[in-house]
């Protein structure tokens, strides 16, 4: 199934295709025009601020171009696939492309690399690093001095963006900032109703390639380009295949979505923010805008590495009752196994009691070390999930 | 339930000072009054590593640091048993074992028939937000020691890079710290504090927490001056089979006057071999240090190489550490900003780069070591502590490094021969022909 020929057709999709395939070349773009850039690591950078100082956001991603020398040269082999290729942009694909770099706590991985970028730059100066800065959140405790801090954080994180940008940053450009935004978030809302089960238009290869291609445009169109294949896709044919909930390693390209969807399932939503978790709340604007970008940290929905067991078993249970999943899946990569802890709580919570089956797929790596097998455990899968139903 | 493999390589180390016997002794006796006490109607408290244990003294709280009862399960070879009680449960029983014993522990249906009579049911939990995977296991933990409240610390991370930081920890230590992270850690502690009066209707008293930093104090000095000891006795007094138990167990204990009184005799009996030149490996000719943590399970590895090669491990974190970081002097204003710059900075020195790898070059040299051997801890997947960056400066500054990928908890996981094979090979072909040239 993977790309279906009638998404491919359109012309907003084709749009998105070009911005999710080629980041590099986005990023040359930027450079070429002068843009003040920030690269962005880290899931919960708010976009908003950076975008109220008249500077670009730009999410970094892993380098899929070829081996990650660099990264296994220098990275500890606890690193999982994501981080390794995070690296790799960083250190090599990325060098000279920007001039900042922001880094924040959404894993613990993001704080790890960032004492490493830093030491590099320290001991190997001639490289063409960025600036890195990092915003030191509390994403877990729900409580008023999370709050506090978070909001400490953001305006820390301000007030670098003006020195950097040389723009003061003002209550007005946040706010306006935030409406884009929001808009932003709504039109991916809409474009992933129609994943749900009575009118599913779109599979999960393409669902990725919408809104990742979307995280790589300039914010405004963004916002048609996914207003534009939303009303596309509408006419694109039903998805068939066993409903999959995702959750675990974040996927950065549609590899491993294409491979189990050309096996008969069908993703209909994830956890991770290369997808529905990226844009599954907005920012209130009815409060002082700091305090809104604060407050929805602790609002969105838990992340599959930092939320609690007790979040995750809740939430479990709102997603795959929102998306009628057939099947919930684990997929996990080497040493990013957190999620592993969750699993038997969620299956004794969730999954048993509603029948629903669940497959673990652990210790994958990039490249995908067997892609055969993988497509067989999800041929079995599609299989498991349409006998639990 | 999983069954512990059969050793058949020798695992109990060479004991050579009664300051490491006493330890063993005075915390198991500590142990067996534990379990009155909390059927009693004491609180109990489970603490993760980093967690400020000098609070918990002050308010005469036990606890027990759940990463310290992995090392003891390992040494009593028993952690097999508990990974099986996870197995069974439906969790992995081959990841992060160096914080998941614990939960192990927690399922055990017989905790009695544990190390020392078995780790008695907390009423607390104390975690800290420093891994994702740990913060699951203390919540699985928490669930299962259903009388528990867990109470999370949290974490700020350091932007300022000081270099030669053990110059500045004792005296200057506001200066290693920007006043945003100070003012964190100092209200964390506020907030612990107020958390463990209302659990436990005891009144923090600043008076006996003065005390305990004064018993820390002492007891770190006599550790520094153990520790220089054996960096400046060539062929050195003790090995780090002796130091690690000597210094762990009573570690745990910091803060009191046993442990301090302890340092004390540890020191004064190192002195003694040095006085009587009475060294622990008397045919010393290479010295090691072992960076990672320890072995628990197979202690007598450090051993191995002492008779074959002369090749004697005198370094590890647990002495240089107590060392050179924990010291906190003119706190007197404010002993709980001083404390906090001690619990937040220990993982930074340790963890982090850049203070660790320049932290272990000057021990290397204090120590005049020959060759290095770096533990990384195979499946935990916060593992991670810029490795390169460590082995680069070591290596540079002529300090020859082996790495060894192994388990510290899980004793079924060790491959004897080939760890051997790995260390002999830095000793033959790395270390003895740089000391012929």
């Amino acid at each position: 199934m993977a790309i279906r020929k009638e998404a491919a057709a359109g012309k907003a999709f084709a749009a998105l295709k070009e911005a999710y395939g080629n980041r590099k070349a986005v990023l040359q773009d930027l450079r070429k025009k002068g843009a003040k850039t920030v690269l962005v690591a880290g899931y919960d950078v708010p976009d908003e601020a950076v975008l109220a100082a008249g500077m670009v956001p730009f999410r970094v991603t892993g380098y899929y171009g070829g081996p990650r020398e660099s990264a296994e040269k220098y990275l500890e082999y606890s690193f999982g696939a994501i981080w390794k290729g995070l690296w790799e942009s960083l250190a090599e694909d990325y060098a000279g492309l920007a001039d900042y770099c922001v880094f924040c706590g959404s894993s613990d991985m993001f704080l790890k690399l960032y004492y490493y970028f830093r030491t590099l730059k320290r001991i190997e100066p001639e490289r063409k690093l960025p600036e890195f800065f990092y915003i030191d959140y509390e994403l877990v405790d729900k409580k008023l001095k999370t709050q506090e801090r978070n909001e400490r954080e953001i305006n820390r994180f301000i007030a670098q963006l003006e020195a950097w940008s040389g723009n003061k940053v003002t209550e007005a450009g946040l706010k306006e900032a935030i409406g884009l935004c929001n808009e932003y978030r709504q039109a991916l809302r809409a474009f992933t109703e129609l994943r749900k089960k009575d009118n599913c238009r779109v599979n999960g290869s393409e669902a990725l390639m919408v809104i990742g291609g979307s995280m790589f445009m300039d914010r405004k169109a963004a916002v048609e380009a996914v207003k534009a294949v939303t009303e596309e896709a509408a006419a694109w044919p039903v998805v068939e295949g066993t409903r999959v909930y995702y959750a675990g390693s974040p996927q950065e390209t549609t590899e491993v979505y294409e491979i189990a969807e050309a096996s008969g399932c069908c993703v209909v939503g994830e956890d991770h923010d290369m997808g529905d978790r990226m844009f599954d709340t907005d920012v209130r604007t009815d409060i002082a805008p700091v305090s809104a970008l604060a407050e929805r940290l602790i609002t969105r929905m838990p992340s599959s590495e930092k939320g609690s067991i007790k979040e995750r078993v809740k939430f479990a249970g709102e997603k795959l009752n929102e998306t009628q999943a057939e099947l919930f899946l684990t997929y996990m990569n080497k040493n990013d196994e957190a999620y592993v802890w969750d699993l038997p709580s969620i299956k004794r919570n969730v999954l048993e009691p509603n029948g629903i089956a669940s497959c673990t797929i652990e210790g994958q790596t990039w490249p995908l070390t067997d892609p055969e097998g993988l497509k067989a455990k999800f041929a079995e899968m599609a299989k498991l999930g349409k006998e639990a139903k | 339930m999983a069954e512990e493999k059969k050793q058949t390589y020798e695992t109990r180390s060479i004991k050579r000072l009664e300051s490491s016997k006493t330890a063993s002794a005075y915390q198991k006796q500590w142990f067996h009054t534990l379990r009155p006490r909390v059927e009693a109607g004491e609180p109990f408290a489970l603490l993760c590593a980093d967690a400020p244990m000098e609070i918990f003294r002050a308010m005469d709280i036990p606890f027990v640091v759940y990463q310290w009862w992995t090392a003891i399960c390992a040494a009593k070879q028993m952690s097999g048993t508990y990974y099986g009680y996870m197995k069974d449960a439906g969790y992995r029983d081959d990841i992060c074992s160096y914080c998941s014993t614990i939960y192990g522990c927690a399922l055990d249906p017989h905790p009695e028939e544990g190390p020392w009579g078995g780790l008695p049911e907390p009423s607390i939990i104390i975690t800290q937000s420093e891994c994702s995977v740990m913060s699951k296991i203390e919540n699985l933990m928490a669930e299962a020691y259903d009388h528990a409240e867990q109470y999370t610390m949290h974490r700020y991370h350091e932007p300022v890079i000081t270099e030669n930081w053990w110059d500045k920890a004792f005296e200057h230590y506001t200066e290693l710290s920007s006043p945003e992270r100070l003012d964190f850690y100092e209200r964390e502690l506020r907030d612990l504090i107020a958390f463990l009066e209302q659990k436990t209707g005891r009144m923090f008293d600043m008076n006996k927490f003065r005390e305990v930093m004064d018993n820390v104090n002492e007891q770190d000095y006599w550790y520094r001056k153990t520790r220089d000891l054996i960096a400046e006795n060539k062929p050195a007094p003790a090995v780090i089979s002796d130091t690690v138990n000597a210094v762990m167990q009573a570690q745990w204990q910091r803060g009191t006057k046993w442990a301090a009184e302890h340092a004390k005799g540890l020191y004064e009996e190192v002195k003694q071999r040095v006085d009587e030149n009475n060294p622990a490996v008397p045919n010393e000719r290479i010295r090691l240090m072992w960076i990672g943590r320890g072995l628990w399970f197979n202690l007598a590895f450090y051993n191995y190489f002492e008779e074959k090669y002369g090749a004697a491990f005198i370094w590890s974190m647990y002495l240089g550490l107590a060392a050179d970081a924990y010291g906190r002097f003119n706190y007197e204003d404010n002993p709980l900003r001083a404390l906090g710059t001690r619990f937040s900075m220990i993982t930074d020195f340790l963890h982090m780069p850049p203070w660790n790898a320049e932290w272990f070059l000057k021990e290397a040299r204090h120590n005049q070591i020959d060759g290095v051997v770096l533990l990384t801890s195979e499946n935990c997947m916060n593992n991670g502590d810029f490795y390169y960056n460590i082995v680069k400066t070591l290596e540079d500054n002529g300090f020859p490094v082996c790495m060894l990928r192994a388990d510290p908890a899980d004793a079924k996981k060790w491959n004897q021969e080939t760890m051997t094979a790995a260390v002999e090979d830095l000793i033959v072909n790395r270390i003895e022909p740089k000391l012929k040239k």
